[in-house]
């Protein structure tokens, strides 16, 4: 039997698997610090939580060739200006309400979760909301009581009630209005807002 | 005469294994049966509602999934782990015990999401009844349990190699397993900043099934080719290299095609798109070699049900990873497809064909083994079984898959790309006739693949009962003659 | 720094991107089978495969349109699935050795 070549061998492969393993890990990490500080709230794709005072709104954008959030004058939530901290608090008490009630099996946020109903990436700047007047206020009263607000379209499919309390409410459209800040690269796609074009 | 199944047989870790594999058969079933429940809600939206409602049986079905593959994969680990180390297993107590808390644990969490469902937004729902994130919802305190069971797990082969034969096998393995528990503490934590949620979250989804599962399951294959075909073990542990630095080569920055849309920065699109596009490289030198390998073999094996069932795993990950996967890759189309039921597609059959797979064709080298090393080749007793069943549920998830894709594709076309993704866009989605029609044979393929699943579990129960042939011995594999 | 695959183009896509994979298969499985069994004639339908691979790869960059700095992903598909199989192969020759 002739002698394997080198690049056939076991040991050749064996810090083959290794060094590319480690390699791509190593790149990895890189990115993951870099993208870290990227998406920390407070920073340009990912803004401060006291963004949810500001007027939101999802734009096309010429030189992007994408859509953009674009934030704009005050526009307290509920009527109240918060401070950071309030506003952190208030879109904590969100997430953990939307992870207790386990909405990403149902939903999709950031196009991640469950496909059985619509995804909630930009549901603060939902035409079906109507104008920012009356948005808060009708979410409220939609996820206190999603049975007797259903709208389903014709398709029957509701959403059941999940027994939120109105501060777990709060929270969570707190919650959605600083997730539709964030820039998504374009996603969705010519998504249309009730203010925008 | 019949050969009942005699655990004589099998060594400690073989028992323990059968253990794992029981446990795992059930939760399968489980698996498939929550996944009607929610299937049928997509048809008819007021089953059950308010009762056990979508999420509910969602999250149990992909649990009771990610549950049962990771039972099989332990069971198969705890099979091979005395031969190839040449040793008793270090911890076998420790090991029965890891496995019966594992499975308390287990029954207990089910029974909590079934009967409580959801809690108030606090921490202690967290905790203690469901974290709410896709396929890690196992709340808090259950997450420790199952890192306390897998470091038992650990100890167990890593030991059990060290004192014995500490094969190439064992070094990816043991390395990999690391790597597995590892990635899991990824998903361990509470942050409000769901980029940063998602961005970790996917370190477990996409380095559990597209890096450190992937080789698991070489590990597993390396070792069940060596029995199976009676392939040389360097042959088998240089090869279990090479897929190593090709699978991590192109899996670990794969995962960057989740970074498109979740607010990390632009350059995830180029890193995801191209090293994805790379990731169905392994799965095509998988073919060329094993035809290689059938060149040298002739497809002579001492067990034709598990051959098939590793054939049907190499095609299904080409198929589930490879083609479906490469179709939505590119961010020029997952921008449409991102979410959608084109997702769902190629869920369900990268997860059938990689890993359902893979895990039964090791229950019938156990069911082997178990009933005295019987007879499985050509002209078996009652073959006609085994062949139904794999024909059958591979039928049923394909046909799911191809529902599923054609409502991923009107769904991608109506509501993403024309509709732009709002409430109203969503439901003309979901309400047009091809997406319609598509929940209805998702349905009718569901039952065809509960069909093939009632036909497998009989198969495993009684294949080989009336056979009174030994199973063949291999040769040692020649050299194929080559000009 | 994407421009999205036009709407009008979508089906197609799907096509191209599958025909893709599976021109890399049937190329990767014509080579092996006509290396296994020393036949030239296969060889020219791995030839044959990898010209569908090569027609499809470019359908798909115009389909996505993939010109520009991902014109790079082009090249990376042709040379990675070409030369992927016969890579592989030579490998199991030499390591069954
Ligand atoms: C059992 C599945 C289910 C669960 C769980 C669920 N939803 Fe829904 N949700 C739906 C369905 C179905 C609709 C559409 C209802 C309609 O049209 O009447 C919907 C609609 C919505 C809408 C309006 C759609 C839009 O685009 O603005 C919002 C907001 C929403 N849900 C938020 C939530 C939040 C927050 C949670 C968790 C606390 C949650 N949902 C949990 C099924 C669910
Ligand atoms: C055996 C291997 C694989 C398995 C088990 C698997 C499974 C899955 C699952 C279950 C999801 C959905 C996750 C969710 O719930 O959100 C997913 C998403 C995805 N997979 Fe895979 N996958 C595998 C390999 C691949 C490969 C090789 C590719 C690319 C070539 C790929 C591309 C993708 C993409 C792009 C998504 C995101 C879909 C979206 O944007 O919604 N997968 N995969
Ligand atoms: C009995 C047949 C089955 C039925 C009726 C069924 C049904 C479903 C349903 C309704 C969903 C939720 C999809 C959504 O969010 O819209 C789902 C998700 C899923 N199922 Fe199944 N399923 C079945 C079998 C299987 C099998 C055999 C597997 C794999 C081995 C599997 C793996 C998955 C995965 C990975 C997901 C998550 C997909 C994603 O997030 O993209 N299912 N299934
Ligand atoms: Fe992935």
């Amino acid at each position: 039997m002739e002698q394997i070549p080198f690049w056939a061998s076991k040991s050749f492969w064996k810090k083959m698997a290794i060094w590319v393993t480690a390699g791509s890990f190593l790149l990895l990490i890189i990115l993951t610090f870099d993208t870290m500080s990227k998406v920390t709230a407070g920073t340009k794709r990912v803004p401060d939580y006291s963004v949810i005072n500001k007027q939101i709104d999802y734009r096309y954008d010429e030189s992007k060739h994408h859509s953009m959030p674009v934030i704009g004058g005050d526009a307290p939530l509920f009527g109240k200006i918060l401070s950071e901290q309030e506003a952190e608090q208030l879109v904590t008490l969100g997430k953990k309400t939307i992870q207790a009630k386990n909405c990403m099996n149902c939903h999709t946020l950031l196009g991640n979760g469950a496909y059985f109903a619509p995804d909630l990436t930009k549901a603060w700047l939902d035409p079906a909301w109507g104008p920012e007047s009356v948005r808060p206020m009708l979410m409220k009263m939609f996820l206190m009581d999603p049975e007797g607000n259903a709208r389903t379209y014709g398709s029957g499919r509701k959403m059941p009630n999940l027994g939120i309390t109105e501060q777990e409410a709060e929270g969570i459209i707190a919650f959605l209005k600083w997730m539709s800040s964030i820039n998504t690269n374009g996603f969705p796609y010519n998504f249309k807002t009730a203010g925008g074009q | 005469m019949t050969r009942p199944l005699d655990s004589s047989n099998l060594n400690d870790g073989q028992k323990l294994a059968v253990k794992y594999f029981v446990v795992a058969v059930i939760l399968f079933f489980a698996q498939l049966v929550f996944g009607m429940l929610a299937g049928i809600q997509f048809v008819h939206p007021d089953f059950l509602y308010g009762v056990l409602d979508f999420n509910v049986n969602r999250m149990v079905h992909i649990n009771a999934m990610i549950v049962w593959m990771l039972y099989g994969f332990i069971g198969s680990v705890y099979w091979f782990l005395e031969e190839e180390s040449g040793r008793e297993i270090a911890g076998l107590k420790l090991g029965n015990l890891g496995f019966w808390v594992l499975t308390a644990a287990v029954t207990v969490v089910v029974a909590v999401y079934l009967l409580v469902q959801v809690g108030p937004g606090n921490d202690f729902t967290r905790w203690f009844i469901n974290e709410g994130r896709e396929y890690i919802e196992a709340p808090r305190w259950a997450d420790i349990g199952i890192v306390v069971v897998m470091l038992i797990f650990f100890y167990n082969v890593a030991v059990t190699f060290s004192r014995g034969k500490w094969s190439g096998i064992a070094g990816v393995l043991t390395l990999d397993l690391v790597a597995l528990a590892g990635l899991y503490l990824a998903g361990m934590f509470y942050v409000t900043n769901i980029s940063i949620d998602q961005y970790w979250w996917w370190w477990v989804i996409h380095l559990w099934v597209e890096a450190t599962w992937e080789v698991l399951v070489g590990c597993i294959m390396a070792w069940t080719l060596m029995h199976l075909l009676g392939v040389r073990r360097k042959i088998v542990e240089t090869w279990l290299y090479i897929e190593v630095a090709l699978m991590f080569g192109s899996g670990i920055l794969g995962l960057g095609h989740h970074y498109f849309w979740i607010g990390s920065p632009e350059y995830w699109l180029a890193i995801g798109g191209f090293f994805s596009a790379l990731e169905p490289i392994p799965l095509v030198a998988m073919v060329v070699h094993s035809i290689y390998d059938s060149g040298v073999h002739k497809l002579r094996n001492r067990n034709h049900p598990a051959l098939a069932w590793v054939i049907a795993h190499a095609f299904g990950n080409f198929l589930g990873a490879g083609v479906w996967g490469f179709m939505h890759t590119l961010p020029q189309i997952n921008l449409y497809t991102h979410g959608t039921q084109w997702t769902a597609s190629h869920g369900h059959l990268a997860f059938f064909g990689a890993y359902a797979t893979i895990n039964i064709a090791f229950f019938y080298l156990a069911v082997q083994r178990w009933r005295g090393d019987v007879w499985m080749g050509a002209n078996l007793v009652g073959g006609w079984r085994w062949k139904w069943a794999l024909g059958l549920l591979s039928l049923g998830v394909i046909g799911m898959t191809m529902a599923l894709l054609i409502a991923g594709y009107e769904q991608s076309f109506i509501e993403r790309a024309m509709g732009g993704s709002t409430w109203s866009a969503y439901f003309a989605g979901q309400n047009h006739p091809w997406f319609v029609e598509s929940m209805v044979w998702r349905m009718i393929f569901g039952w065809v693949t509960i069909a093939g699943f009632g036909l497998l579990v009989w198969d495993l129960l009684v294949i080989g009962k009336h056979e009174v042939r030994p199973a063949e011995t291999l040769l040692e594999e020649p050299a194929l003659v080559h000009g | 720094m994407v421009e999205p695959v036009a709407l009008e183009h979508f089906f197609l896509f799907f096509f191209a991107a599958a025909l893709v994979i599976f021109a890399a298969l049937g190329y990767a499985l014509t080579y092996s089978f006509a290396r296994l069994y020393q036949k030239r004639s296969l060889l020219y339908w791995a030839g044959l495969a990898y010209g569908v691979l090569t027609v499809s790869v470019f359908w798909l960059a115009y389909l996505a349109n993939l010109h520009g700095f991902w014109s790079i992903l082009v090249g990376m598909l042709l040379v990675g699935y070409g030369l992927a199989p016969v890579l592989i192969w030579h490998l199991c020759v030499a390591t069954h050795d």
